[in-house]
């Protein structure tokens, strides 16, 4: 999907969307009028959305990392001591 | 100057694994996977090395550190930046502390009951990001993985708790075991 420019033609190119078909993938030609202009500002705008679901997953998960590993470890002794204790005990 | 390793088997590298405190977990590991395996003589063989080894109480001691700094990030991360609310969600995984420790608690009992309020803070501090609203896509979805991890950790950490706690209750022996017979300090809250 995007602006696919040509060795010949308007500099900026014509702007294709892919869309899914039953035989798959198909690119589907928008011209490069008002209409593929609308399709091209909303597919970056699509884009920035998921970019900034990403940062925002990456963020939160980057607030809790140190806590979560410290949470990690001292679950993972707790398990173990009492596998060391249940077992020393018979 | 270059401060070598000592070479694997020597006295000098024997003495090295002694602060090593993943040596340690390692080793009861090893023995314990052996004797839940039926392993015959790996759970005597673990009850000899905690007994003989209090040397490695130290690291095991580190445990104690280790569950301090865990309540205080979650702590932390539940105060959101607010002294308040950061001193509220100490006093209360004070108090659930507090609850959960039994009067001659040891060692395993302060750990055991450090994951559970750990697991508690978590839980807590997912169940309420997994609340808020987003229209951020893949954002809902992590959040409600985090949550479903940290009710995992929170069931199994309470559950360690209350298995070791009713095997004490029902009178079994209890191993002399001087790694787990330290009485240690109050430890955090």
């Amino acid at each position: 999907m995007g602006w696919d420019r040509k060795r010949r033609g308007p500099a900026t190119g014509y702007f294709y969307v892919s869309r899914r078909t039953a035989a798959g993938v198909a690119k589907v030609y928008m011209g490069r009028g008002a209409a593929a202009q609308t399709a091209a500002a909303a597919h970056e705008h699509r884009q920035r959305v998921r970019q900034a679901g990403r940062d925002a997953v990456r963020s939160e998960a980057a607030a809790t990392a140190e806590a979560d590993r410290l949470a990690a470890e001292l679950h993972d002794w707790a398990a173990l001591l009492t596998r060391a204790w249940m077992t020393a005990r018979g | 100057m270059i401060k070598r390793k000592p070479k694997e088997g020597t006295p000098a590298w024997d003495k090295s694994l002694r602060g090593n405190a993943r040596f340690v977990q390692e080793t009861i590991r090893s023995v314990a996977d052996r004797a839940a395996a039926g392993e015959p003589g790996a759970a005597d063989l673990l009850a000899r090395w905690l007994a003989e080894h209090p040397e490695h109480r130290a690291d095991i001691k580190a445990l104690d550190d280790l569950t301090t700094k865990a309540v205080e990030a979650w702590v932390e991360l539940a105060g959101g930046g607010h002294p308040v609310a950061e001193q509220a969600a100490r006093d209360e995984a004070a108090a659930l502390r507090a609850e959960l420790l039994p009067p001659d608690a040891g060692l395993l009992d302060r750990v055991l009951a450090g994951a559970v309020v750990v697991a508690h803070l978590s839980h807590a501090h997912a169940a309420l990001a997994a609340a808020a609203g987003t229209d951020l896509p893949g954002v809902r979805d992590a959040r409600d993985r985090r949550l479903s991890s940290a009710q995992k950790r929170l069931l199994a950490a309470a559950k360690g708790l209350r298995t070791v706690a009713a095997k004490k209750h029902q009178g079994a022996r209890t191993p002399q075991l001087r790694l787990f017979a330290d009485t240690g300090t109050a430890g955090p809250g």
